[in-house]
């Protein structure tokens, strides 16, 4: 018995032989084994090469794609200037913290007065005084940190406030900043 | 819905940028494999791979949909990974890229399976995807382009830039050669067909 031809073999496993071809190899497959066996093969090999080819692509390859077409333009003064502002303003705060510091320490009950008679202003800075005070008061009682003098534990206690302070406000601004800029 | 890739790329042509990414994320698993199978080398093909995405991306206006997307991927993929393999080792790249004909294998001549012998898919799987490593990098391209993507000789034609019988004569010998693997690890074997959803 002359057996169908490899070709026509993968034609009929993939279905598509010609209406003649499908009708000649239908009868010879009606008597040879052989041959529907290598049909089933053929169609196995192509299933599970389908079911089974599953490459795995690290996780963050999509991201590197989309980072490498996203356009990176060069940012202007200005978008820089606010890209940092965070660290700007920060830096001042804590500076001005720590001037306030040095006319605390030096023992003297500072009252902060506004010659352009602004009340409202004059009297938060004063009451923030007053809080940094009483802090220090507390501070003093309260935690036992054994220092030499005053002055000392006044330092260590705005050291902290101001890094504390300084950590807080840049994220904050930083965060504000990016949202306005990108 | 899902939105179809051509949805998506009007997207991206309208300046959406970041909905590339879903495009990357639909194809970039089956393209993998075709790059895979070139190169024979994980981050090789990952790092073609991204290049590949990269030139479509610029090439997206140029595009006119004269084929499907995926046949314009995978060409892209497929010459990107050969100018890879090319900087690799001329040889491999000549291998690959031939397209000096093949004679179609005829009638099978050898006789290892028995009539009772019927196939298993599981083990076939075992089998297939252990002899798919080991063809020659042109057929296991061509023939994971085939059974893999699924895509007709013609468009297997438009890819690789080969004519139509080497690419018919590169898939048959696949064929052949992963038939003749099964043939002879089960040769003497009696086991059941079964589709695999199934088990």
């Amino acid at each position: 018995m002359e057996h169908l031809s490899f070709e026509t073999i993968c034609r009929i496993a993939d279905g598509c032989a010609a209406p003649e071809e499908e009708d000649r190899a239908q009868m010879h497959l009606q008597e040879c084994t052989r041959c529907r066996r290598e049909i089933d093969i053929q169609r196995s090999i192509l299933k599970v090469s389908r079911q089974a080819e599953r490459v795995r692509v690290s996780a963050n390859f999509t991201k590197k794609v989309v980072t490498a077409i996203a356009p990176r333009e060069e940012k202007k003064w200005y978008e820089k200037l606010l890209q940092n502002m965070g660290n700007i303003i920060a830096l001042a705060l804590v500076l001005g913290i720590l001037g306030y510091i040095s006319s605390i320490t030096a023992g003297d009950n500072t009252r902060i007065f506004f010659p352009s008679g602004n009340d409202f202003i004059a009297k938060s800075a004063n009451l923030l005084t007053d809080g940094s005070h009483q802090l220090l008061a507390l501070f003093h009682s309260n935690v036992a940190i054994q220092t030499t003098n005053s002055s000392q534990a006044n330092t260590i206690l705005f050291g902290l406030l101001a890094i504390v302070i300084l950590a807080v406000i840049d994220r904050v601004i930083q965060h504000f900043f990016r949202n306005l800029t990108v | 819905m899902d939105e179809t890739d051509k949805q998506i790329i009007e997207r991206v042509m309208g300046g959406d940028a970041r909905a590339f990414g879903r495009l990357v994320d639909r194809h970039k698993a089956k393209a993998m494999a075709v790059a895979l199978r070139i190169l024979r080398n994980r981050e090789e093909a990952e790092e073609a791979l991204q290049d590949a995405f990269v030139r479509m991306y610029k090439a997206l206006s140029s595009f006119e949909w004269k084929s499907s997307f995926s046949t314009w991927l995978y060409r892209i993929v497929y010459n990107t990974c050969i100018t890879a393999l090319g900087r690799r080792s001329e040889i491999e790249r000549r291998e690959i890229d031939s397209d000096e004909e093949y004679d179609l294998p005829g009638a099978i001549e050898s006789d290892e399976l028995q009539p009772d012998m019927r196939v298993e898919s599981d083990e076939v799987e075992k089998i297939v995807l252990g002899e798919i490593d080991k063809l020659p990098a042109s057929y296991g391209t061509t023939f994971t382009l085939f059974a893999v993507q699924e895509m007709s000789y013609e468009e297997i034609v438009d890819v690789m830039g080969l004519p139509l019988g080497t690419v018919k004569a590169r898939i048959f010998r696949a064929r052949m050669m992963l038939r003749n693997a099964v043939a002879r690890r089960l040769g003497d074997r009696v086991v059941l067909l079964k589709d695999k959803k199934e088990h």
